[in-house]
Parts: structure tokens; sequence; C-alpha cells
């Protein structure tokens, strides 16, 4: 149903061409997420954050460590393990309907089946609200549902892990609530591990469990925190939950005071 | 009514410069400034292609450079496709195939003709491979570019979702590559025909460029100009339907 | 820097400009179009012993495959005066084109000195013209001559003209095409005839002028009537000149110096040029011989009506 996955002493150096320096992108990170657990990852623009899911998802080799999967390192792309892209509307499929988008990681499952995956695909569909949409393109889609049936598409593929790669920053504020109060309804429903990578800090606490500080130049884990507040969340009680303004605020300064201890003017 | 005029302007605005043209060429023939036996009027020309379609003489060569045309554009277009993907997926394809391209690619297809003639006889098997030649590569270029322009989103996407090799190529790569493969299928196209036309010149039996070419001969030149109408027709008959397909085809085309 | 290249340039253009307009004002520049066989031999002879230079006239030769070919340049501009055949000549002018005649080419009046003749290949059983029948066979071009006495010579021999395929090769290359099998037989005309027929492994299977019409007149020099009647002196001149080019060809049939003017302009070996007879050259055309002509384009449907050969045929001509 869940997976457990962990960063053990995860480095990445990207080499410089020709008269460039060797970039570190992060050196030396350990971080696990237990089955079920929703982790966000914080930090500042550029920093990496991307880079440390596109290596938990299989895409990429850390340059030392490993990434660990239940106990099994991490080489190729594990089954189980779905990423949701940032740039959401370049991983749909343009040519394919929204339903047949949905149905793309279950396609190669035998003809018997066919018809109750598809069946189970429409439903994906109403649980992100887009029932009804089936037979529209992407193309003729707003930013939000085009994600919603990337969401869809995602459930389809029964994610034992799901990593989320800023999946909310291209939409408006409104939209951006409303898919964070969809993400949590399937995460409670299906209990997948679920670790999302944010700049949005409020967006990190609202949603997760315990959430990973990490620091800019070279990049590592400056600190791990629980959230600790009460679920299921709401938009609103939470939000203005006074321990929910604290971990704003600490998380938030602590963004902003680098390594060495300066704090970055606005 | 602007919405209406908007709709109708342009394509009529092309239709002005064609008439223009055609009007000079009538009135200068008329006028006796052109040789008529050079130049036939248009509406000479057009006297001569009603003749030519009542006595049913158009039928045969047409048939014969439309079936050509299909043969040689028909088998072009998977090999061009299917080599263009397999350079574009793979390092060592691309390695060993590269060189090989870049030397045949140049190569005006003309001049080839004499070797085809060395090693194919002249006939049928010469004209095939010369229109395949020459429109394998614009099919090639564009569908490697297509493949290899491809957002690299769409392929992780696959790749996270357990895809193997061979579904991603059919269901992935050549969806989303279509465009592109299809830009390169339509530059194929108008070059096809010049080298349908070309091959029947040399070393056909029947066809519009043998007709051409045989009218040229004895110098029939009012009905050598009706056939080339004839060609420019089939040209844009051709391009019309190819329009239509890609319509089809890719309705998502231009729309994100 | 630049500067001083211009007017270098400049300097160098004007230094070789006087000579080049001295020349020209000497000799009149007469553009013809001929086929590289041995039709035109005579012409390269008049060249080559000055006769066009002694009348003041510079002749510049351009190449085409046939008087099909060639026709359409002279009518088009680019020549002025074009050797092509009997059968291009009279569909040109019965299509309207302006071409008149004005001397006599080639022609074939001894069958014993025939050096034309249908080739192909000695183990291929071909023999007649029915044995052409779904085969093919290598013309210069079609709707000529060549094409057109192939067709009567398949005729007689039995075969149908519709059932032959008639391939366009230029003469040069027709022995190549005929060996490497490109084409099943083939009608060529001298010089390739005669190394064809010296190399082997080729034989003569028919003789399509001596066979349908000996006496033939088969190849001509046109020019356009426009031509005529603005430069009828330089038409004479040429006329002249061409005749005593061809009186000098027929004194020297045998002789190394003909031979080897035949093999500069044909790239046909020597050697086998010396072991068979070069065919003499008129220096008249004969009405009685394209009025036969004339009916079989009648009776092949190349033309619907006979024409007033007397105004396609100059005086010049006869």
């Amino acid at each position: 149903m869940s997976q457990r996955l962990g960063f053990d002493r995860v480095s990445k150096v990207f080499e410089g061409t020709g008269d460039d320096a060797d970039f570190v992108a992060f050196d030396d990170i350990t971080l696990e997420a237990a089955p079920s657990e929703f982790l966000a990852v914080v930090g500042p623009s550029g920093c990496g954050k991307s880079t440390l899911l596109r290596m938990a998802a299989g895409l990429m080799d850390p340059t030392r460590g490993q990434i660990v999967l239940d106990g099994r390192p991490v080489v190729e792309p594990p089954p189980g393990v779905i990423y949701l892209f940032q740039q959401y509307a370049k991983s749909l499929f343009a040519w394919r309907t929204v339903i047949d988008n949905v149905m793309f990681p279950v396609e190669s499952a035998p003809r018997a089946r066919r018809g109750e995956l598809r069946a189970q695909c429409r439903d994906y569909l109403r649980q992100v609200g887009l029932g009804g949409f089936e037979d529209k393109y992407p193309w003729q889609l707003s930013g939000g549902m085009q994600q919603r049936v990337a969401i869809a598409r995602a459930l389809a593929a029964d994610p034992q892990v799901l990593l989320l790669d800023e999946p909310f920053s291209a939409v408006d504020a409104l939209t951006r609530m409303e898919l964070q109060t969809l993400v949590l309804q399937l995460w409670e429903r299906r209990k997948f591990t679920a670790i999302l990578v944010t700049h949005d800090v409020e967006e990190a606490i609202f949603l997760a469990d315990r959430i990973a500080v990490l620091g800019a130049r070279p990049t590592s884990l400056r600190e791990v925190i629980d959230v600790g507040l009460p679920r299921p969340r709401d938009q609103f009680a939470t939000r203005e939950d006074p321990r929910f303004l604290k971990l704003r605020h600490h998380i938030t300064t602590t963004l902003l005071t680098g390594n060495d201890g300066h704090v970055a003017s606005a | 009514m602007s919405r209406r005029r908007d709709r109708i302007g342009p394509g009529l605005l092309g239709l002005v410069s064609p008439i223009v043209v055609l009007c000079i060429w009538e009135l200068a023939s008329r006028l006796g400034w052109t040789n008529p036996v050079l130049l036939p009027s248009p509406s000479q020309v057009i006297a001569a292609l009603f003749a030519l379609m009542a006595s049913g003489a158009i039928v045969s060569p047409l048939v014969h450079t439309v079936g050509l045309f299909a043969v040689g554009y028909g088998l072009a277009v998977p090999i061009g496709t299917g080599i263009g993907i397999a350079m574009a997926t793979s390092r060592t394809l691309y390695g060993l195939l590269e060189p090989l391209v870049e030397i045949v690619r140049p190569i005006p297809k003309p001049a080839l003709v004499p070797v085809l003639f060395l090693f194919l006889g002249i006939g049928k098997a010469t004209m095939i491979t010369l229109v395949v030649l020459a429109a394998v590569f614009p099919v090639l270029i564009s569908t490697f570019q297509g493949v290899r322009g491809l957002d690299p989103v769409l392929l992780e996407t696959a790749r996270t979702l357990q895809v193997s090799r061979a579904r991603t190529i059919v269901s992935v790569i050549l969806p989303a590559s279509l465009p592109m493969v299809l830009a390169g299928m339509r530059v194929a196209l108008g070059i096809g025909l010049v080298l349908v036309i070309l091959a029947e010149m040399l070393a056909g039996e029947d066809g519009i460029g043998f007709r051409i070419l045989d009218l040229e001969r004895s110098f029939q030149i009012r009905d050598m100009f009706a056939w080339i109408v004839v060609l420019v027709a089939l040209g844009g008959v051709l391009t019309k339907l190819f329009d239509i397909a890609e319509r089809r085809l890719v309705p998502w085309r231009g729309r994100s | 820097m630049r500067r001083a290249f211009v007017w270098l340039g400049l300097a160098m253009l004007g230094l070789a400009a006087p000579p080049a307009a001295s020349e020209a004002a000497d000799l009149e520049k007469v553009r013809v179009s001929i086929i590289p066989i041995g039709d035109v031999a005579p012409l390269f002879a008049a060249v080559q012993q000055g006769y066009f230079r002694e009348v003041g006239l510079e002749i510049d030769t351009t190449p085409s495959a046939g008087g099909a070919a060639g026709i359409p340049g002279l009518v088009g501009g680019s020549f002025d005066i074009a050797y092509g055949n009997v059968v291009s000549a009279l569909l040109a002018a019965q299509q309207g084109l302006d071409v008149k005649v004005i001397a006599a080419g080639t022609n074939v009046t001894d069958p014993k000195l025939d050096a034309t003749g249908i080739f192909a290949k000695s183990d291929s059983g071909i023999k007649s013209g029915k044995d052409l029948e779904g085969k093919s066979i290598a013309v210069n071009t079609r709707n000529n001559v060549i094409w057109l006495y192939a067709r009567a010579w398949v005729k007689t021999t039995g075969g149908d003209p519709e059932r032959v395929t008639f391939k366009e090769v230029p003469f040069p290359q027709m022995e190549d095409a005929l060996r490497q099998q490109r084409v099943d037989a083939a009608f060529m005309v001298p010089p390739f005839s005669i190394v064809a027929a010296q190399k082997g492994g080729l034989g003569k299977v028919g003789m399509p002028y001596s066979d349908v019409q000996p006496g033939v007149d088969v190849g001509l020099y046109v020019t356009t009537g426009k031509l005529l009647t603005t430069k009828p002196e330089t038409v004479k001149k040429f006329v002249a000149a061409l005749r005593k080019g061809v009186e000098w060809y027929n004194a020297n049939l045998t002789t190394e110096a003909l031979l080897t003017l035949i093999s500069g302009y044909t790239k046909a070996d020597v050697a086998l040029l010396r072991l068979a007879p070069v065919p003499t050259a008129p220096s008249r055309t004969d009405m009685a011989q394209v009025r036969k002509t004339m009916e079989l384009m009648i009776e092949s449907k190349l033309i619907p009506a006979p024409l007033d050969l007397d105004k396609i045929v100059d005086p010049l001509a006869r």
C-alpha cells in the first residue's frame, strides 16, 4: 500500500563544462519518509530540491550515496513511485482525451480488464472533480484542471509513493487551496507515502506531517521539524492556529538566514 | 457583417494575382505581343485541356503519375519516419547511420540517375527509387528533429509510469512528434511530385512527365501546356488533401 | 587597399576589352546546334579547313541529343542554325514553328554502305520486329526520324510497334545501354554503330533506312524563317562553306585526317573507325525523299495532312 523512501548520505555534483567549476547541488543529505507519511521539503529557489525528488523518482543518479526504497536501492524508476511534474501541462498527452490520459498507466493490462479499469479511471476523474470532462482535450482545460488530470492519472497508476514537485506553483491562490484540499483527501483515503517539494512555507505546514528545511549553497539539511498540527487539516482553522503561525515564523527566518548566519535582506 | 468579410477576404484576395496574370497573358496573346506557337494564350490552353478531358486521354497518364507517386511517397514516409525515430532514440544507430545520411542527402537526386540506370535499368525500379530517395530525407530530418525536440517531461512521464521502450515509441514519441513528422511529409510531397515527373521524363513509358516530353518532342506546345495545367492542379489537390488530413491528425496544433 | 584592387580590376578589364572587340569585328558568329554523330563531320571539316573563316563566319557549336531537342532551342533564339532530322523539322513546321530547311545533312543511298542499323546482343535471339514485342529499343529521342523508321521497320518485319517500348538514350550512350541490358535493342548511327560492330558481342539485326526507304534524306540543317529574311547573306555563306566541307569530306573518306576529325568531336576510337567504310554525304536535299518521309508520317498518324514542302525547304537546300 505504501513504502518507505529514504535518502542515505546523498550528494549530487554537476560537472562543470570547460572552465566552469563543478556545481555542488547538495552534499550529504540523509532524510527518510516513513510509510504513509506526508513529508514536505522546503528551501530557497535553486537549492536543488527538485533534483532531490528526481533522484527519488529514479530519473537521476546521485553522485554519492543512494536512494533507498523499502530497503532496496533505487536505480531505475521503480514501479509504484509516481512523479507529479511541475510542468503538468507538458506531462499530459495533448493528442489524447482526458480519460485516455488517465488510462495511460493501465493500458497494457489484459483486454478483459479494460472495461473495469476504464470505469475506475472515470471514478478517479470524479474524485478530482472532473466528472463529465472525460472526452475533452487537455488544451481545452484550465491550468488547475490540467493538474487535476495529472493527479487522476497518478491515482490510476496506483502510487505507493507520490512525489509532488512544486505542483501548485503555477496556479492562482484560490485554485491552489482547492488542489491542496484535494491532495489531502486523496492521501487520507489512499494512504500512500507523499513527498512534497515546495517553496511555499505555508503550503508545507498545511499539508505535511514533517518538514525538511534545506539551506542554500551548498545545500544541506538544516532542520527537520515535526508539524504536530491536528488532522483533518482545514484551510481556515489550521491556518489561523497559533502553532501554524509560529512554525511559519520559524521556518521562514531559517530560510532567510544563510548557512553563515547572515540574514538576507528583502 | 465584418466577421464574414474577415473570413472571405483572404480567400478572395488569393485569387486576384493569378487572375490578373492570366488576363495580362490573354491580352498579350490577342495583341500579338507573344509568339502564339511558343506561348499559347490561356484560352487556347484551356481549350486543349477540355479536349484532353473529353477524349479521355487524360486518364492513363494521370493514373500512372499518381500511382508512381503513391508508391514512392508511400515507401518514403515509413522509411523516413522509422529511420528518424531510430536515430533519435538510439545513440548507436545514430552513430552508424548519420554519416550515410549526411553523404547521400545533399546529393541532388537527378545526379544519381546514371548510377540508378546502371544498377536498376531504365524503368519502374529506377523511377520508384528516385522518388523514394528524394522524398525520404525531408521526412527523416523532420522526424529526427521532432523527436529530439520533444519535451523531456513527456519521456520522463513514460519512464516513471513504467512504460516499455516499444510502447514509449508508439504511444508517446510518435504521436508527440507527429506535427514535425507531418511538416517533413509536406515538404516531401512537393519534392516527390517533382521527381516523379522527372523520373517519367527520363525513364518512363507513360505518365504526365512522359507526355509532356513527348508533346515537346513533336512540338505540340498547346497540349504540352494543357498537361502542365493538369500537373499544377494535381499538386494543388494533393496539398489540399494533405491539409485536411493534417487537421484531422493533429487537432491540438497551435493550441495549448 | 580595397580601392586599389578596384582600380586594378578595372584597368585589367580595360586592357582585356580592346583585343576581343577587334577580333569580334572581323568574324560574324553563327551559333549551331549539332548532334555529336558522323552526320556533322562535313561541318567540322569545313571549320577545320577554314571555309567558314574565308567567308567571314565563326561557327560556335553546341551539342544536343537530337533535332527534337535542338529545334526548340533554335526557335527560342539560343541558336541560329540547328542540325536536326527530317521528321522533327516537318513536325515543327506542321505545328506552326518558323523553321526552314537550308541544307542537306545526311542520307542513306547505298544499302551496302549503310552504317546505321538496329543492333542487339548476339545471343539475344532478336532477329525481327516481332521479336521486339514486349521489349525495349533505344532511340536518341522519340517522335523523330530514328523513332519513325524504327517503328516502320518493326512493322515490316512482322511486329506491332505499339507493343514495343521506345526508350530515349543519347547516341553516345547507346552501346553501353545495350551491353548492360538496359535496353534490348538500339538504333545506332555512325560512328557509334561502326565502333559497336567492330567490338563484337553485338549484331546488326536490321537496317530501317535501307529496308524501309532506300535513299532517305535523314538529316538536314534548319534555321528560322526570321533569320532567312533578316540575314540572307549569312545563311547563303553558311550553306556555301558547308558545301565545300561536304566536298572535302567526300574526297577524304578513308583518310586519317577525316577519321581523326570524327574521333575528335565524337570521342569514338579511331582504330575501330578505320575498319569500316564511312558513308558519303549529300550536298543537296532530295525533295522526292522528303515527300516519301512525309507520307510515312501521315501513315503513322504523326501529322494529319500533307505539308507544303516548297515553303518549308528553301531553294538554298535543293
